[in-house]
């Protein structure tokens, strides 16, 4: 009881008020970061001895004006939280007034970048269901204040007579350093390294004038004794193990400390080393759930597990699609989903193949595009050519290989689909969760007796979901009709009004 | 349930302006680069009237089979439409997945007395589906048993 009387009284400061005043601080620190690169310029024109005056003026007044706008955004920038909405008023000469009411708030992020953590603030974000992005941004307030905020807004939603930090956090899934070694170690990036590589290597080559110059002049540089092919496979190897290391230190940095705990029926996840990120996972967004394995991934026995939510989740991941477990066993996965998918259960799945059929349309496919590329490459070394006999039989092993690994799966709430010859991937969509489906036919397939069956989801800006390739049509609309019958429940409270005559009069899919 | 018969010549008209605007670019430019049109072993209008005659006559061909093809049902639980002359499309959309629904006519829709009826769902751009070619009762009809029976849908 005698504790009760302060709380109340941080409650009420955190209702009303305006931003910390380290704010100002903050929007400091960002310009000096925006404008280190043309710092860092100008340094070097200096160091060169060269006149910068017109350079470092521009940089003064850019700072000063970031200034005086960090000052006078803390200055005017107050906001409210009563009983049904969170107000917002900010600006002196375009005043804004925000309004976002309590009930349409889906989810507070806290975000701490390294700048934020330096000075002690954080930046709560506010999520409606509407729109990507954030609808509004509180940048910055103390951490204590932040957390408090995200209690009240969140918490107006149900009903929080209990304080809800008394309930004891349940964790659900952790991973220590080691295992996001093992992650960055074992996830599939020899693309990537390769790409950036070329990228470095013709930005070089830009940089230093025309082609042959600068091959003659880095020959020259060297001697020649070193210029063998073993050194230059070594070399490469070098390249790749530096972006294989890489890839290890983007998975610590990005996902240190990566904590799933399961609060008063919430999922609350943490992660991030520089940047520090807090939010709610929002289980009634879900829309879709994929289990990634690359190939070593999967030989050990491991697995990736990305969640798309509906809307944006305001953070910069890819897309609208988040980590739910950077790295976990796959003998571990299905107790860790079923946090946000209830009864998700990946061995009783009963998974069904395509039709062989599949294999004739994908290996002429293929063979289409090896032969362009063989040609491509041909037409500067003329020993590449020689690929063109063997593009059929490549296109052939590759179809029957990836016809294997193709399966889809339909229970009692769940649609699925494992795909991927080297990079499996397992997708789930939530059978309540589907916008709408798809069955379509191209002729191609119209002649083989076949039919995608596409499954749309709101998640993403263009629409997610996923696609069941070369299935027998009458499977496809029966499973089709099947889906759909979900909805079934919800619907009988609504007579059909009008369901007389038949689909698509003679014309079917059929 | 089918469209209603004279989406065939909206379509029809529509290909007609298209076509129109087309090669009244192209002749403006074969006109103004060359001057003399004698120069052509085929007279030039003898060309655009052959022109508009064989695709005319495969608008109209293409008009009718997709007329064919199109079609749409209400069921207890779902709408379900049906198109597509060589790519078909069978696409089911549950009532409580509707979040709204527009009734739109272009100026071609109103010389035919006609109307579409466009489908929104949660998430993605745009419609998820539209229905061309229905005479305002049966649009308004299904907007009204869409609407009754939708739900929060996301």
């Amino acid at each position: 009881m005698g504790s009760e009387p302060i709380e109340y009284q941080v409650s009420e400061a955190a209702l009303e008020g305006s931003l910390h005043p380290m704010t100002i601080g903050v929007s400091i620190a960002r310009a000096l970061q925006q404008l280190l690169p043309v710092i860092a310029i100008a340094l070097v024109f200096r160091v060169f001895g060269r006149s910068v005056d017109t350079i470092e003026l521009v940089i003064a007044v850019l700072g000063l004006l970031r200034v005086v706008g960090a000052i006078v955004h803390y200055l005017t920038y107050r906001f409210r939280v009563d009983s049904a909405a969170l107000h917002i008023r900010s600006g002196v000469l375009f005043q804004q007034k925000r309004v976002i009411p309590l009930s349409r708030i889906q989810n507070i992020n806290i975000k701490r970048d390294w700048i934020n953590q330096l000075l002690g603030v954080a930046e709560v974000q506010v999520e409606t269901a509407s729109g990507t992005g954030s609808e509004a941004t509180l940048s910055s307030l103390s951490l204590p204040q932040a957390q408090l905020l995200r209690q009240r807004l969140l918490g107006q939603k149900e009903s929080s007579v209990d304080a809800p930090a008394a309930a004891p956090a349940n964790l659900v899934y952790e991973a220590g350093v080691g295992r996001l070694i093992l992650a960055g170690a074992t996830r599939n990036q020899a693309g990537k390294i390769i790409a950036v590589i070329f990228g470095l290597f013709f930005y070089a080559q830009q940089l230093m004038g025309d082609e042959q110059r600068f091959w003659r002049r880095a020959v020259r540089r060297v001697p020649p004794a070193t210029l063998t092919w073993t050194n230059a496979l070594a070399a490469l190897a070098a390249l790749i193990f530096l972006g294989w290391i890489a890839s290890m230190v983007r998975s610590v940095f990005t996902f240190y400390g990566f904590r799933l705990e399961e609060q008063n029926g919430r999922l609350r996840r943490t992660y991030g080393l520089l940047t520090r990120r807090e939010s709610i996972f929002p289980t009634h967004r879900l829309q879709m759930l994929r289990v990634e394995s690359p190939l070593i991934q999967r030989k050990l026995g491991l697995c990736r597990v990305l969640a798309e939510t509906a809307g944006s989740f305001a953070e910069k991941e890819e897309a609208a699609t988040s980590e739910l477990c950077p790295i976990i066993e796959r003998a571990n996965l299905n107790g860790v989903v079923r946090h946000v998918l209830p009864g998700f259960d990946l061995s009783a799945v009963q998974w069904r193949k395509v039709s062989r059929k599949t294999i004739r349309r994908a290996a002429i496919r293929y063979c289409i595009i090896l032969s362009i590329l063989i040609l491509g490459i041909g037409y500067t070394y003329r020993a590449a050519l020689w690929g063109l006999a063997a593009a059929p039989f490549a296109a052939v092993l590759f179809s029957i290989l990836r016809y294997r690994a193709l399966r889809f799966g339909v229970t009692h709430n769940l649609v699925l689909l494992r795909k991927g010859v080297w990079h499996r991937t397992i997708a789930a969509v939530p059978r309540e969760k589907i916008q709408s489906t798809d069955v379509t036919a191209s002729p191609l397939q119209r002649r083989l007796g076949l039919a995608n069956l596409g499954v749309a989801v709101a998640s993403g800006a263009f629409g997610g979901g996923l696609t069941i390739v070369d299935i027998p049509t009458a499977t496809a609309v029966e499973l089709q009709d099947e889906l759909m019958r979900t909805f079934g429940v919800k619907a009988q409270k609504h007579p059909a009004v009008d369901t007389t005559g038949a689909v698509g009069g003679g014309e079917s899919v059929t | 349930m089918r469209l209603h018969p004279a989406v065939r010549w909206v379509w029809l008209a529509g290909a007609a302006i298209m076509f129109a605007v087309v090669m009244g670019i192209g002749l403006f430019i074969e006109w103004s680069v060359r001057r003399d049109m004698r120069a052509l072993p085929v007279p030039i209008g003898t060309l655009a009237l052959a022109n508009a005659l064989l695709i005319g006559g495969w608008t109209a061909v293409y008009s009718w089979l997709r007329y064919g093809a199109w079609g749409y049902l209400l069921r207890d639980e779902d709408l379900v439409i049906q198109s597509g002359v060589f790519f078909k499309l069978r696409r089911c959309i549950p009532r409580s997945r509707v979040q709204h629904v527009d009734i739109t006519s272009g100026p071609l829709d109103r010389a035919f007395g006609l109307v579409e009826v466009h489908l929104f769902t949660a998430g993605g751009t745009g419609a998820v589906a539209v229905i061309p070619g229905l005479s305002p009762e049966a649009a308004e009809q299904l907007r009204a048993a869409l609407v009754r029976s939708s739900s929060d849908g996301v």
